[in-house]
């Protein structure tokens, strides 16, 4: 462990030619294709200087325009006449020369070669126990596109890029107000990267902020190469079948969060950003849900918890009816039943879990499959295992009906992890109900709730603010009209608890 | 930030925590026990047993006030080092025996109306696994899961009234006073135990935030328990009658095999998953007071350990009754014997508390 974390300090030496030999063995440079070099004689300071940067990590343009052009062009003459006896020649350069916005001074090697990976151009002074780091960053992305994932109707149609500073920006866009913080903490120890901690800091609990930093600063791992690795890293319990922390690609869900006082974590090379802590309620929302009027929005959400119910339920309550509880169907559908399984070999619990792990595999080829050859899933789903296995007398038609219905159902569960939860959980019910029906399933949804209330995600509770109580503008299963949601939600202390004054009037 | 997870409840929960312990008995054989007495006015002996509980319970919150400690607290401080564990020692062996007969009581239910070829070892097995599992998340966990289908059990209690409404004879409730008033007065004394737990949730009073909130919510959790055991008992009799009610051993899954609503005339496989919702949680409850009381006599501090220990004993020694029957006569035995209990001992308590305020006040004259 100490070996690795110890960072040796090789400071830069005063002779130009010994620092470019260092830098060049680091990036083990005639093999190393990338690594650049530009020497000049900068006529302002009468120096040998060189300029180095990586290839692929700048901007060409910005470093012929902005550094090595004034660097040549600017003449003695010209900055003898403003020169101060006091400066020295790094000064005098980024005083008088240098255009570019950033510029850092560093000593040593390990400092410079840690820039120029980030993409900044090095300039290198003979002479000088220092060099200048220059912004000159310039990766390859994308632009901005619309949600791939969260899509909506009425909402904005902007998305998260892989770049960081692109995605600050959209949020920056959104939330203007100087209370947007915005620290940058590094992980990874040979492939070091930025996160950007985003939070307000005049609603986010100081703690709060400060426990998810320290979680980040605790990370030890060579490389963190993008968010989703970042989230399985401070997630507080990996084995869990629910998310502690919550991923979203819409700029306008992660301000609507920071809004609340949670903090929002961005990083390169990710699309998504995370929101931690969350509560179920925030991984049950969406941003539909409020931008729409407030009959619409709510009959979603009432919608959703239904297509929850049924995705979580359905194949269990049929297996508990079908084995346990055969009373409960009235005649005339248990005869209908009867007559249709009348052919089928096999006892309906194996029937549900051969159709339920068809579905599964059917679901996953989708995602997996090269988007040409796409639609021949389609036909695959839905002809041969739909008609074709009842046809053969391999499934009753009852339970193709009840697949489909739980499969459409979980289609409508917002956000990549409580769709997992709601998809695992829904075979641990299965199990239950296998084993001993609607007993099974009661016990285990007494444990489930009291599993989910004893959750916590950064201290806070994961059912809060229903279990414990907690005072809120009661935006949870239904939603108020905006004008009501006056208050903060308290479960994660937000430090300014009121959105605005409590409204007047009938309410 | 973390005050919201200090491991104390609130009102809510404590009131949850109340309806789970002792509003669960309507739905077992205790209606059974109060209409063999009481015939069609049993559901007066309940509120009689709430009337003859009012005094200890203020008494009981009194000292609580006066002193700000729980129940096992008190006992010390008041009755001594030698007497207190006594005294704990006997709640200690009434919950726990209480623990063992109601619980099996449970399984028996659950066995003869619904599993009749499942082994009761196996239905045991999985109720008590889960009780201990949740009991296991802590004291908080308890009160929060309660306070989460706290509303549910209550629509689905309203509900069966709903779906039964057309069954229902007011007629039957009369004479009004069943056997004669004495009789159901006296019965009310001697099944005053209904409230035990609510007695012994005391103890818990250092895990409520304060006095104010512990004392609003014992109110409002016993009034309401009061309400559901006396409301059902009620239903039991003006949806069967009496005596047919008599014979009939469940009532509540009795009542739930009859409500039907529209085509779906069997509901009572819902009315199950609720029950059995509620008895995880009830048990979850017990089974922690049973683990903090036996700690607490023996003064040890981590007693969290204990819960598995004591799910496994509940286990083994539920299983030894052969029937309900011979539970019921168990059962009955120990209602009268905990009655007298939670009867006398917040007077004893008041006493001993008058007694040693005398005494220092003497001293400190003295002196």
């Amino acid at each position: 462990m100490g070996q690795r974390e110890r960072q040796t300090h090789t400071p830069l030496t005063d002779h130009l030619q010994s620092n470019i030999d260092t830098l060049q063995s680091i990036f083990s440079y005639p093999k190393n294709k990338s690594f650049v070099l530009r020497e000049l004689f900068v006529p302002t300071i009468q120096r040998n200087c060189a300029v180095i940067y990586l290839d692929g990590t700048t901007d060409i343009n910005a470093i012929e325009n902005h550094i090595i052009e004034p660097l040549i062009q600017t003449l003695a003459a010209e900055s003898a006449q403003m020169e101060n006896p006091e400066e020295d020649e790094a000064s005098t350069l980024i005083n008088h020369v240098l255009a570019t916005l950033r510029i850092t001074k560093e000593t040593t090697i390990e400092a410079v070669a840690e820039r120029m990976v980030n993409g900044f151009a090095i300039l290198l002074t003979q002479g000088s126990l220092y060099a200048l780091s220059l912004e000159a960053t310039g990766f390859e992305g994308r632009s901005v596109s619309v949600p791939e994932i969260e899509q909506s109707i009425k909402g904005p149609k902007e998305a998260f890029v892989e770049s960081m500073a692109v995605n600050r920006s959209l949020v920056r866009k959104s939330l203007r107000t100087p209370h947007l913080i915005c620290e940058e903490l590094t992980v990874g120890q040979i492939s070091k990267q930025t996160v950007s901690v985003m939070y307000m800091n005049n609603i986010a609990d100081k703690e709060l902020v400060q426990n998810i930093k320290d979680r980040i600063e605790q990370i030890k791992s060579d490389a963190i190469l993008n968010i989703s690795i970042l989230e399985q890293h401070i997630e507080e319990r990996p084995y869990s079948l629910f998310p502690t922390v919550l991923a979203t690609e819409r700029p306008d869900r992660a301000c609507a969060f920071l809004m609340e006082g949670h903090v929002v974590l961005l990083m390169n090379n990710s699309p998504t950003s995370i929101v931690t802590p969350v509560t179920f309620w925030s991984l049950f929302h969406t941003g539909e849900d409020q931008y729409l009027r407030w009959p619409e929005g709510n009959f979603l959400r009432v919608l959703r918890l239904l297509a929850i119910l049924i995705a979580l339920f359905t194949p269990s309550i049929y297996v508990a009816v079908s084995n346990f509880h055969v009373e409960m169907l009235p005649t005339d559908l248990m005869l209908a039943i009867a007559a249709t399984r009348e052919r089928v070999p096999f006892s309906s619990i194996l029937e549900v879990i051969f159709m339920e792990i068809t579905f599964e595999i059917l679901r996953e080829s989708a995602v997996r499959v090269p988007s040409v050859v796409g639609p021949s899933i389609g036909i695959v789903g839905t002809l041969i295992l739909g008609t074709a296995a009842v046809d053969a007398n391999l499934v009753s038609p009852i339970l193709v009906v009840i697949v489909a219905i739980t499969g459409l159902s979980s289609f409508t569960i917002p956000g990549v992890s409580l769709n997992f939860a709601v998809r695992l959980l829904r075979f641990c019910m299965l199990l239950s109900a296998v084993m001993i029906g609607f007993y099974g399933i009661a016990l285990f949804v007494a444990f489930l709730l009291a599993y989910l209330v004893s959750l916590k995600s950064f201290g806070v509770p994961f059912l809060s603010p229903m279990a414990p109580h907690q005072p809120s503008s009661k935006d949870m299963i239904l939603r108020p009209p905006l004008w009501k949601q006056w208050l903060r939600p308290f479960s994660v202390s937000p430090k300014d608890k009121v959105r605005t004054k409590k409204p007047e009037g009938n309410n | 930030m973390l005050k919201i997870s200090d491991g104390k409840i609130g009102i809510r929960e404590f009131v949850a925590l109340i309806l789970f312990a002792v509003g669960t008995k309507a739905t077992d054989t205790t209606p059974d026990l109060l209409i063999f007495p009481g015939k069609n006015a049993a559901w007066m002996i309940s509120l009689f047993s709430f009337l003859f509980m009012l005094v200890p319970i203020l008494l009981l919150l009194r000292l609580i006030k006066k002193h700000n400690k729980g129940l096992t607290d008190l006992t010390f401080m008041l009755a001594g080092k030698r007497f207190g564990t006594f005294i704990v020692l006997v709640l200690f062996a009434i919950m726990l025996s209480g623990l063992l007969i109601t619980s099996r009581s449970y399984i028996d239910i659950v066995n003869t109306m619904y599993y009749q070829k499942t082994p009761i070892s196996f239905l045991y097995l999985l109720l008590v696994a889960t009780s201990c599992m949740i009991a296991k998340r802590g004291f908080e966990t308890i009160g929060r899961t309660a306070w989460l289908m706290f509303g549910w059990i209550h629509i689905a209690g309203i509900l069966l009234v709903i779906f039964l409404w057309d069954e229902i004879n007011w007629g039957f409730l009369f004479p009004i006073a069943g056997p004669g008033f004495m009789d159901i007065i006296t019965n009310g004394a001697a099944y005053s135990t209904i409230f035990f737990e609510l007695f012994l949730l005391a103890t818990m009073f250092p895990f409520i935030r304060s006095y104010k909130e512990f004392r609003i919510a014992s109110w409002i959790g016993f009034v309401l328990s009061a309400a559901w055991v006396t409301l059902l008992t009620m239903l039991y009799t003006v949806v069967f009658d009496f005596p047919p009610v008599e014979t009939i051993n469940f009532p509540y899954h009795q009542l739930a095999r009859i409500a039907s609503v529209g085509p779906i005339t069997h509901l009572e496989s819902i009315f199950l998953g609720f029950w059995i919702i509620s008895a995880a949680i009830h048990f979850a409850i017990i089974l922690y007071l049973v683990a903090y009381l036996f700690a607490r006599m023996l003064r040890i501090d981590e007693f969290e350990p204990l819960l598995l220990p004591f799910g496994g004993l509940t286990l083994f020694l539920g299983m030894f009754p052969d029937n309900i029957v011979s539970l019921n006569f168990y059962r009955e035995a120990l209602f009268k014997f905990g009655s007298g209990v939670i009867l006398a001992l917040p007077l004893l308590y008041w006493i001993l508390d008058i007694w040693k305020g005398r005494k220092k006040n003497n001293a400190e004259q003295t002196a």
